[in-house]
């Protein structure tokens, strides 16, 4: 398996994993719940060293295997591109989504949509946060489908 | 196009030059500053080689480019 599908698929896990630790902090049976900011900042900071620690866990896990950080080459850099760019793509969606959500909801009213109100801060933070883990992935998704195919 | 692509637009005989001239996978990877994954996609050929690195695998077969390389409409 090439270095860089095994990073995605670290990453991709680390991803998910921070994901769940974001959702187990800001919900309660999967309905977002009214924090402090206190309780979100720390949240947040707490995700993004999750995050960071994680990959610099993965990277330093392929130099123990003694592979060091292989270069680049033209195709893992084709494939990078075009999961960023799908990447980009999905949380441009995703926000989309989010925004025409918020609309229709606040148009139409007895609608039959599922509520989110993103003018609550929890829900928006969660909301927004999501559509970030969502982006990244879709992106390693992606980037292991690329190797794999 | 450069990247991922659908089998047989771009067809090569990489793996037949290659053989023929008694070198492995990882050998013809670091001549031609690639990977051997790489390599393994060209010859799969699911994946298309930019420009630079078709020429520089003709140059390391040491075969005409048309003969290690062609494109069907």
């Amino acid at each position: 398996m090439p270095q860089y599908e095994r990073f995605a698929w670290g990453s991709l896990l680390a991803s998910v994993l921070s994901w769940l630790f974001l959702t187990m902090r800001m919900t309660e049976d999967w309905m977002v719940v009214d924090v402090l900011p206190g309780h979100m900042i720390r949240t947040y900071g707490a995700v993004v060293i999750l995050m960071i620690v994680a990959h610099a866990v993965l990277g330093g896990l392929l130099h123990v295997r003694g592979e060091g950080r292989a270069e680049k080459d033209e195709r893992d850099l084709a494939i990078a591109a075009r999961a960023e760019r799908i990447e980009g793509l999905v949380v441009v969606l995703a926000v989309n989504v989010l925004i025409i959500h918020a609309l229709a909801q606040a148009a139409f009213a007895g609608h039959a949509l599922p509520s989110i109100d993103l003018g609550v801060l929890p829900v928006l933070f969660y909301a927004l946060l999501s559509v970030l883990f969502l982006g990244h992935t879709i992106g390693q998704l992606v980037t292991i489908w690329q190797y794999r195919a | 196009m450069t990247g991922p692509t659908k089998r047989g637009r771009v067809s090569n005989r990489v793996r037949a030059l290659r053989e023929a001239a008694a070198m492995t996978q990882a050998e013809l990877a670091e001549q031609v500053n690639a990977s051997r994954q790489t390599i393994i996609a060209i010859e799969g050929e699911k994946y298309a080689p930019s420009l630079e690195l078709a020429f520089r695998l003709v140059r390391s077969l040491g075969a005409p480019f048309e003969e290690v390389f062609s494109y069907a409409d």
